[in-house]
């Protein structure tokens, strides 16, 4: 479907480029989040991203997929912008002695309360982690595909990976804890 | 937590994007730049065709003007030959960058 609206866009119809839009908003969204950790950085980079996309169309090659092409982009727009902006953000580094969650308090939890202390663990983990974890179960994107998107390597993805799971667990028990 | 656990908990983490007028405004940054690119696409087209009519005017005017009564002489029609290739380097290094940068950037 994403190669049909490559096609229109690239033939002039550059209303056939909101289905992107609609499309890959949120997951772009996620994504940047994941990096800059702020709505309004975070939003400015995936316009940028989808801006540059849209100039670049003619020279997307389509030997990777629409969507692996344009979250490379998104993530190299806000790892850009994060680096300008040279914001100290706090790297957490989870205690990996606390990756034992309370599991009967997680569940107690609604979905909204949930969903929150998943958003505030993602936003204290460090940049890495948090793409890894969100094309990982998100996306479900296989090992080999976050490598594509992210240009790391296969170990690297996987160490992340793992780190990832880890520390998620640990910000999630701490702020169980302090509750 | 097993790895089905911790993936439907990851679940929770897909953000939706919290400005209900973003599409909206980035179709219109996007429409708004084509535009930009066009207009400048055509600008570029029309400034070589006015440098090139410059070029063969500026060539017509140097031959005439070392003809015409009292401008005889080989250093006033050296000097406008000087001029003249002066300008028309000058003009052909700038629309070269010009045409150069706007063409190869993203």
């Amino acid at each position: 479907m994403d190669d049909l609206y490559v096609a229109k866009v690239r033939s002039g119809d550059t209303e056939a480029y909101r289905y992107f839009l609609k499309k890959y908003q949120d997951m772009a969204f996620s994504l940047a989040m994941s990096i800059l950790k702020d709505e309004f950085l975070a939003e400015e980079a995936v316009q940028d991203a989808f801006v540059k996309a849209f100039n670049a169309l003619a020279s997307f090659s389509e030997r990777s997929s629409y969507k692996t092409w344009f979250y490379r982009i998104v993530l190299n727009e806000s790892f850009l912008r994060r680096k300008k902006q040279q914001k100290e953000l706090l790297d957490f580094h989870a205690d990996y002695d606390e990756e034992l969650v309370d599991e009967s308090a997680l569940s107690r939890k609604s979905q909204e309360e949930q969903a929150w202390l998943v958003g505030e663990a993602l936003k204290r983990l460090p940049d890495r982690e948090a793409v890894v974890l969100r094309l990982f179960y998100l996306e479900e994107e296989s090992i080999k595909g976050v490598c594509e998107i992210t240009g790391w390597t296969e170990s690297n993805v996987k160490v992340i990976l793992h780190r990832a799971r880890k520390s998620m667990l640990g910000v999630i028990n701490k702020l169980l804890k302090h509750e | 937590m097993n790895e089905e656990q911790f993936s439907k908990l990851m679940e929770h983490s897909r953000l939706k994007i919290p400005f209900s007028d973003f599409e909206e405004r980035t179709m219109a940054r996007i429409q708004r730049e084509k535009e930009v690119k066009t207009a400048s696409h055509r600008y570029r087209k029309l400034s070589w065709l006015f440098f090139v009519l410059g070029a063969v005017i500026g060539a017509l005017a140097t031959g005439l003007v070392t003809r015409l009564p009292g401008m005889e002489g080989d250093t006033f029609g050296l000097f406008c030959k000087l001029a003249y290739v002066l300008l028309l380097v000058a003009g052909l290094h700038y629309l070269v960058t010009k045409t150069d940068t706007s063409t190869t950037k993203p």
